[in-house]
């Protein structure tokens, strides 16, 4: 850029330059500033801390499989000592020594960063298995600072791309986003950022509550299951068998008039529940994420471009629900959870859950109960019938937002007085993982011999390998752009524009502090007189600014027509600038609100690591004792393994002593009881015990030990068979709804038999005995 | 005999055709529409080997982000169904992981399983072939393999009925001869 060049169109300005800073507030400007510095620190904090998070839960996952194959030998004790290494990696940090290398890796991000169709091309070529690495290392550090408009901007503008790749590819309405791909992966990681677990929280913590914290609600519906629990019920409260016949087929469970009483009520209830649901997920319209709402709005126009005029509303509200129930909402009621909404579920919520979950999903697909499907969803209609338009109503308006460029400009203000300068928190490891997928698909993805990727490749030299758990972390790494010039004349006019405006507020800014220091005859008005000082004052980062706004609006006229000339150019910014930024009271209540509700997010990651750090000590305690078997007793090895499993699995930990290395001297009984006395009572269901037999043959019940029953067959005061009951197992059956005991001769009814045990061995009146 | 209850899982990728198959096969109906499952439960009562059975059949989410409820559907199940769509590779390649977790939620290699190919009607469409499915079974340790069409109802009742036969001989029906030993003086 000529200085020549640079005077006349100094000359040009006019000297009402600084009319937009005049119309500051200063002391208002500053509260906001500060607001601003703290809600960017936050935010900042937020998106570490669900990076590490999302990591660690899956390092968690992980660890748990593999303890699982040590378990059945499948693997060896070093294999997982090793995956349970530095697994924490927020505390590790170290810099790339060599200088070029930095560079030309700050390069190279910097590239994928701002060029989106890199990354949206690589997440259809990658294989299976290295998606989810892909997806974290994009939306946690890649575009990691969740808060940032321009990196959400540039995030969104990837989804865009693959958004309308889907599109293309699309054959029909049905198909579409149905199947689990690269995009809806992506979605749905999307909404795992801070910003869309916020509004979950907002929207759901409260009708969650109506059902999981109730202990003893029962939502079920399914007259099978009713009729069976009802005579399980029946059965072990009073120790008789149910008239009732047993595997009848469900329409005639759904006849009976009990099971009918039971379901009645629970209709009302799901309904009231579900309108609950509903009502709060459409009262919170407003604090959907932009995000997401953008996504949605990119589908509802996609479509509509697609298939119309064969479209109906309802198809496009299918597709909208699809994304925006199926994929983000109900996940987060059915396992609240996985989402940090609710700390512990009861047994019984989980599967009251899954009735509101159904409900919202037909509301949203426009599918009425019954038919072929589920018969006995069918009352539920009423509520489908009801709350349709509703729903559909919520789905249009969630599709009301700004187009990106647009948006962009509605929180500008966070963006001002920060430097340009990007940097990102990036593992050694995501490097090379990128950087090889990147090798890989070079060809794909940048077919041309000058492309900018293959010549930072070429510099960069083959990917690293990966490195081991111990050696992997973090790198504070500063983004380069290397082909500055090029850059800006290839991207979106709409842009450029605003990235105009606001380099130039931020100039101005900075001018009219040194305004407020010299006498009035020296104070700058021109583009011209601004380069002097930021020459004098040696300001590189004011100079770069300066030349980059001068080259922005040249091309903004000349290629974009956007304006006449540099005069009306600069009036147009002002006149945006001054609209935009100076309701300084709406911004400030909008900041402190902001504040508060990010607080409450940072609050809630926090105390999901504390919880996934704890987990980990599970871990690591449980390995420690592995390995302490391993290394004292060989030959009970695998004994000691099984035990250290079940301590794991019951999640009590180390201290477990297991109660056959200590009998108590607890022995309760023996309690006999006749054959045919249990035969009578229904006990007996089925039998090969030759009927003359029978009424010689006794049962004698012991307890050794609480919980552990032995049960030894008497045949003419011979002991024959011996058979071991345990209640844990026995109630383990009934919960999923076995009825029947199999021995090898006889088959007992499971429902009955804990009544006995109970009645015998806890509360210690023998029944049978009582009788005599 | 009695009526034995067999509680059978099906499980696969979104889209590639669960919810049809066992329609097709409880109500012998073909559903066209797409209309993503959280989770349906059916019954149905057949006669296989000249014994009656009473089959509930737990049709799952194939929606990843459901995936969640997985573990808790695998430990009450006797029997699986995996399925992909023999037009879809994705759906095909989900399959080992998900039969890894099987094996590890049930503890045990040993699992009533049939592998399934849907959507064969779509010859032209096919991405997966006859062999790969087939190949693909050898690794899950020799289990059954068919290809179906829940549209033009191939192989539906099959796949259910080889489930059912399956379980059966893993749990036999009644004593089988040694056990019977222990009460032998008895009869
Ligand atoms: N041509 C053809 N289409 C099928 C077949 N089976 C299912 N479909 C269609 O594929 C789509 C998806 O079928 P579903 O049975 O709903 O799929 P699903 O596996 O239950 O999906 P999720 O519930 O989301 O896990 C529907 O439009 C079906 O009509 C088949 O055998 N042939
Ligand atoms: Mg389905």
């Amino acid at each position: 850029m000529s200085s020549s060049n640079l005077s006349n169109q100094g000359a040009a300005m006019g000297s009402d330059l600084f009319d937009v800073i005049t119309q500051q507030d200063q002391v208002k400007g500053d509260v906001l500033a500060k607001n601003q510095k703290l809600l960017f620190d936050l935010k900042r904090e937020i998106s570490l801390s669900s990076k590490n998070n999302f990591t660690l839960d899956r390092d968690v996952k992980i660890i748990d499989k593999k303890i699982a194959l040590l378990v059945k030998n499948r693997i060896s004790l070093e294999d997982v000592l090793q995956s349970g290494e530095a697994l924490d990696l927020n505390s590790k940090t170290t810099t790339i020594k060599d200088k070029s290398k930095r560079e030309f890796y700050g390069q190279l991000f910097y590239l994928l960063q701002n060029n989106t169709h890199y990354i949206a091309q690589l997440a259809k070529l990658v294989k299976v298995g290295e998606i989810d690495n892909l997806l974290q290392c994009v939306m946690f550090t890649l575009y990691g600072n969740q808060y940032e408009e321009k990196e959400e901007h540039l995030l969104l503008s990837m989804f865009q791309k693959v958004l309308q790749e889907e599109f293309k590819e699309a054959t029909s309405i049905g198909s579409l986003l149905r199947a689990n791909t690269a995009l809806t992966r992506m979605m749905t990681t999307y909404t795992r950022r801070g910003p869309g677990q916020q509004y979950l929280k907002q929207s759901l913590i409260k009708p969650l509550q109506n059902i999981t914290n109730e202990r003893d609600m029962n939502l079920e519906v399914n007259p099978s299951t009713v009729y069976e629990a009802y005579i399980n019920d029946y059965e072990t409260k009073t120790g008789k068998p149910s008239p009732l016949k047993r595997k009848v087929s469900p329409e005639e469970c759904a006849q009976n008039p009990q099971v009918k009483e039971i379901i009645a009520p629970r209709i009302e209830k799901l309904i009231s529940l579900g309108d609950a649901f509903l009502d709060s997920i459409i009262g919170s319209l407003d604090s959907v994420p932009y995000g997401i709402r953008w996504i949605c709005k990119q589908i509802k126009e996609l479509v509509e471009k697609k298939f119309a005029p064969n479209v109906t509303q309802s198809q496009t509200c299918g597709l909208i629900g699809g994304f925006f129930l199926l994929r983000y909402i109900n996940p987060a009621i059915v396992t609240p959870t996985a989402f940090m909404l609710v700390e512990n579920i009861l047994p019984n919520s989980k599967k009251n859950l899954t009735y509101p979950a159904k409900m919202l999903q037909n509301l949203a697909n426009n599918v009425m109960f019954g038919g072929v499907k589920e018969f006995f969803m069918e009352p539920l209609n009423v509520f489908l019938n009801k709350n349709r338009d509703r729903l559909n109503d919520f789905l249009e308006k969630l599709t009301k937002v700004e187009n990106l460029d647009e948006n962009l400009n509605m929180d500008q203000y966070v963006a001002l007085g920060k430097s340009t300068e990007t940097n990102i928190t990036i593992t050694l490891n995501e490097m090379y993982f990128v950087h090889s997928l990147l090798e890989q698909h070079i060809n794909v993805l940048a077919p041309n011999p000058d492309d900018p990727l293959r010549l930072i490749l070429s510099d960069l030299g083959p990917a690293a390998p990966q490195l081991s758990r111990a050696e992997n972390a973090n790198v504070e790494l500063k983004l380069i752009n290397r082909f500055a010039d090029q850059q800006a004349e290839s991207s979106n006019p709409d842009q450029i524009y605003t990235e105009t405006k606001h380099l130039l507020f931020n100039v101005l800014r900075e001018m009219a502090t040194y305004n407020k220091q010299v006498p009035q005859s020296q104070q700058i008005t021109s583009f011209a007189a601004m380069f002097q000082v930021a020459a004098n004052a040696k300001n590189l980062e004011l100079q770069d600014n300066l030349k980059k706004i001068v080259v922005n609006m040249k091309i903004l006229i000349q290629k974009h027509n956007y304006a006449h000339n540099d005069q009306d150019m600069i009036g147009k910014m002002k006149k945006d600038l001054v609209n935009e930024f100076f309701n300084f009271d709406a911004h400030i209540q909008k900041s402190n609100s902001d504040l508060e509700k990010l607080k409450q997010v940072l609050a809630a990651i926090q105390e999901h690591n504390v919880f996934l750090q704890q987990q980990i000590k599970v871990y690591e305690e449980y390995l420690n004792n592995v390995k302490a078997s391993y290394d004292t007793a060989d030959s009970s090895k695998k004994k000691d393994k099984k035990k250290d499993k079940k301590d794991k699995d019951s999640k009590t930990t180390t201290t477990t002593t297991s109660g056959s290395s200590s009998p108590k001297s607890s022995k309760k009984g023996p309690f006999k009881f006749a054959y045919s006395q249990l035969e009578k009572d229904g006990m007996i269901i089925e039998s090969e015990v030759p009927n003359d037999k029978r009424s010689m043959i006794f049962f004698n019940f012991t307890s050794e030990q609480p919980g552990i029953f032995d049960v030894v067959l008497m045949y003419r005061n011979v002991s024959v068979t011996e058979i071991r009951l345990q209640l844990d197992e026995l109630l383990e059956m009934q919960s999923v709804g076995k009825v029947e005991y199999e021995t090898d001769f006889i088959k007992l009814n499971v429902n009955l038999l804990i009544f006995l045990l109970n009645k015998t061995f806890v509360t210690g009146d023998n029944p049978v005995d009582k009788k005599k | 005999m009695p009526l034995r209850e067999f509680k059978i899982v099906v499980l696969g990728s979104g889209g590639v055709g669960k919810s049809a198959l066992t329609v097709q096969f409880v109500q012998g109906i073909f559903v066209e529409k797409y209309d993503p499952t959280i989770e349906d439960s059916y019954r149905k009562q057949v006669e296989v080997d000249g014994n009656q059975c009473m089959l509930e059949i737990l049709d799952t989410a194939g929606t990843e982000q459901f995936t969640a409820m997985r573990d808790l559907y695998m430990k009450n199940g006797q029997g699986f169904v995996l399925v992909y769509s023999i037009i879809s590779n994705s759906t095909f390649n989900e399959l080992p992981d998900l039969r890894e977790q099987i094996l590890r939620v049930k503890d045990c290699e040993d699992v009533p399983m049939v592998l399934v190919g849907n959507k064969c009607d779509l010859n032209d469409q096919r991405v997966i072939g006859t062999e790969q499915g087939a190949e693909l079974s050898r690794k899950f340790g020799g289990c059954a393999f068919l290809e179906a069409s829940a549209k033009n109802k191939v192989n539906v009742e099959q796949i259910f009925y080889d489930l059912i036969r399956q379980i059966n001989r893993k749990n036999p029906v009644g004593p089988s001869k040694k056990e019977k030993k222990s009460v032998c003086m008895l009869l």
